[in-house]
C-alpha cells in the first residue's frame, strides 16, 4: 500500500500537533512553545483556506450538478445562488473591498442585512403560532417547562414588574438556581465529554475526523 | 361537521386562524413604536456590572472590543451602538477584532451611528480584521497578535499604528468585551472564556442575544464573566444607566406586550385544549 495512502500518518500528525501543544499549555518549555505557536498560527492559515475554497467549491459542485441535471423547480434557484455566489466574491477580492464607500460593503449593506433581518423577524411570527398551537399542559414535565417559561418571560419583560414584583423576584430565582444547576451539569458533563474524544483522537482510537471508511 | 363544543367559545378560542395572530402581533408590535408608552424598566446587576466596569477603568486603559456577531443578531446591534459610544466617550482605548465572518462589516455599520469625539483611528482605536478558526484563532491572537495578521482592516502595517505598539502581550489588555452571537463556529463567549479567562485571567464581559442568556448565565454566576448585557432588553439597560435613551428602550414597551401577548395566545390555548379535553372532543 502507498505509504502516502495510509491512515497512519494522519494519525501521527494529530498525535504530535495535539501533544506539543497540550504539553506547551502546562509546562513552560521554549523550544516547544515556538513549535506550539507554529502549529496554532498554521491552524488559522487553514481555517482560513477552508472557509475560502472549500465551502464554495462544494457550493459549486453541489448546484452544478443540480443545473446540469436540470432539476425541476430547483435549477434556476442554483443558477441565481451561483451568480450572486460569484458576484459577492467579485465585489470583495476585486473591487477596493476596503476603501470607504466600497461597493462590497453597499452591497452587504443592502441585500445580506434587511435579507438577514426579515428571516429573523419572520421568525418570531413562527413561535408565536407554534407557542400557541402546541405549548399545552400535557404532562408534568411539559407544565414545569410551560410555566417556568412563562415567569421568566414576565420577569423578562418590563410590563412584568408593573404587573407583580414578585415576578421579577421569582424569574430571578428561577435564573440563579434551576437554571445555573441544570446548565453547570450540561458545560461540566460536555467539558468531560470532549476530553475524552479528544483522547480518543490524539492516541488515534478515534477516526472519524480522517475522511474515508 | 362542527360538533356543539367546538362551536363553544371555550374551544374557538385555541382556534384562531393564523392571519389573526399575526395581524395582531404586528399591531401590538407596531404600536409602542409609533405611540410610546413609557413603561419603566428594571435594572438588573449584570448589565450595571458592566456598565459600572468601563465607568472606572482608568484613563489610558486599553481593552479589547470583539465582535462576534452577524446581522441577523439585532439585538447586538443595539447593544453595539450604546456600549461602543459609552466607551468613545471615555479616556480608554480599544481594539476590535472579529473572529466572525460578518464582525467587520458589522462594526462599519455600528461606527455610522457613533460620536468617535476626539477618538483617532489608529491611535484610541482600531480595526483588525477577520481572523479564522474560532477557538484557536481566538488563542493565536491573544498569543501573538503579528503571527497571524500584519494590518489592520484597512491594510495599515500593524507597527504603523501606535494603539497597537501599545498591546505586546495579554498583560496589557485590562478588559475583554466580546459580543458574542449564537453561530456554530468562529468566535463568541465560551472560546473566549476558555482561551483568554482562562489562561490569562483577564477580566471578561460579553454582549449576548436572549435565547443564549440561560447557557451563558452559569458563567456570570460563578464569577468567570464580570456581567452581561441580556438582548434587547441589556441594551435598554444600558441606554438608561448611561443617560442615553435611544433605540433599545424605544423597543422595550413592543417587547413587553409582545411578551404579554404570547404569554395570552399560550393561556387561550390551554384554555381551549383543557375544554375539549373534558368534554371528550378530538383535535
Amino acid at each position: 500500500m502507498s505509504v502516502l495512502n495510509s491512515r497512519e500518518i494522519p494519525i501521527i500528525i494529530t498525535a504530535l500537533v495535539g501533544f506539543v501543544t497540550l504539553i506547551s499549555y502546562y509546562i513552560a518549555i521554549p523550544q516547544l512553545d515556538v513549535l506550539a505557536d507554529v502549529f496554532v498560527q498554521s491552524s488559522v492559515i487553514i481555517a482560513a483556506f477552508a472557509l475560502a475554497f472549500v465551502g464554495p467549491i462544494n457550493i459549486l459542485r453541489f448546484h452544478s450538478g443540480i443545473i446540469i441535471k436540470r432539476v425541476e423547480n430547483r435549477w434556476m434557484f442554483s443558477t441565481w445562488m451561483l451568480f450572486v455566489m460569484f458576484l459577492t466574491i467579485v465585489l470583495g477580492v476585486f473591487a477596493k473591498p476596503f476603501a470607504a464607500g466600497a461597493l462590497f460593503l453597499q452591497w452587504y449593506q443592502m441585500t445580506i442585512m434587511p435579507l438577514n433581518a426579515t428571516f429573523q423577524s419572520l421568525t418570531g411570527f413562527y413561535i408565536t403560532a407554534v407557542a400557541y398551537r402546541t405549548f399545552k399542559l400535557r404532562s408534568l414535565e411539559t407544565s414545569v417547562l410551560l410555566i417556568t417559561g412563562i415567569l421568566v418571560m414576565l420577569k423578562n419583560a418590563a410590563i412584568g414588574a408593573i404587573i407583580w414584583p414578585g415576578f421579577v423576584t421569582i424569574g430571578t430565582w428561577i435564573m440563579d438556581v434551576p437554571n445555573t444547576a441544570g446548565f453547570r451539569g450540561i458545560i461540566i458533563s460536555t467539558a468531560v465529554g470532549v476530553i475524552a474524544y479528544s483522547v480518543r483522537v490524539l492516541l488515534g482510537y478515534e477516526r472519524g475526523h480522517l475522511g474515508g471508511e | 361537521m362542527q360538533t356543539k363544543q367546538q362551536k363553544s367559545i371555550l374551544s374557538k378560542v385555541g382556534r384562531i386562524n393564523n392571519k389573526f395572530v399575526y395581524l395582531a402581533l404586528v399591531i401590538i408590535l407596531c404600536g409602542p413604536l409609533i405611540s410610546p408608552l413609557g413603561l419603566p424598566l428594571l435594572l438588573g446587576e449584570e448589565t450595571q456590572f458592566v456598565y459600572d466596569y468601563i465607568d472606572q477603568l482608568p484613563e489610558g486603559s486599553l481593552i479589547v472590543i470583539s465582535m462576534d456577531f452577524s446581522s441577523n443578531h439585532i439585538e447586538i446591534i443595539l447593544q453595539a451602538r450604546v456600549f461602543l459610544q459609552h466607551v468613545l466617550d471615555r479616556p480608554i482605548k480599544f481594539i476590535m477584532p472579529s473572529f466572525e465572518v460578518e464582525g467587520n462589516m458589522m462594526t462599519l455599520q455600528i461606527f455610522n451611528y457613533l460620536d468617535v469625539g476626539n477618538n483617532e483611528y489608529g491611535i484610541d482605536y482600531v480595526m483588525i480584521p477577520y481572523i479564522p478558526g474560532g477557538d484557536v484563532a481566538i488563542a493565536a491572537f491573544a498569543k501573538d497578535v503579528r503571527g497571524i495578521v500584519s494590518t489592520d482592516y484597512y491594510g495599515t502595517s500593524l507597527d504603523d499604528l501606535p494603539i497597537m505598539n501599545e498591546f505586546q502581550s495579554m498583560d496589557d489588555i485590562d478588559f475583554w468585551f466580546v459580543f458574542s452571537g449564537p453561530s456554530a463556529g468562529g468566535g463568541g463567549i465560551e472560546p473566549t472564556i476558555k482561551q483568554i479567562k482562562a489562561p490569562y485571567d483577564t477580566p471578561l464581559a460579553c454582549g449576548l442575544t436572549t435565547v443564549q442568556v440561560p447557557g451563558v448565565y452559569p458563567y456570570f454566576k460563578s464569577g468567570l464573566i464580570i456581567g452581561l448585557l441580556a438582548g434587547q432588553r441589556g441594551a435598554a439597560e444600558y441606554e438608561l444607566i448611561n443617560k442615553t435613551p435611544g433605540e433599545a428602550v424605544k423597543q422595550t414597551d413592543s417587547l413587553s406586550l409582545g411578551h404579554l401577548y404570547v404569554i395570552s395566545l399560550v393561556v387561550l390555548g390551554n384554555i381551549s385544549y383543557f375544554y375539549e379535553k373534558s368534554k371528550g372532543v378530538k383535535r
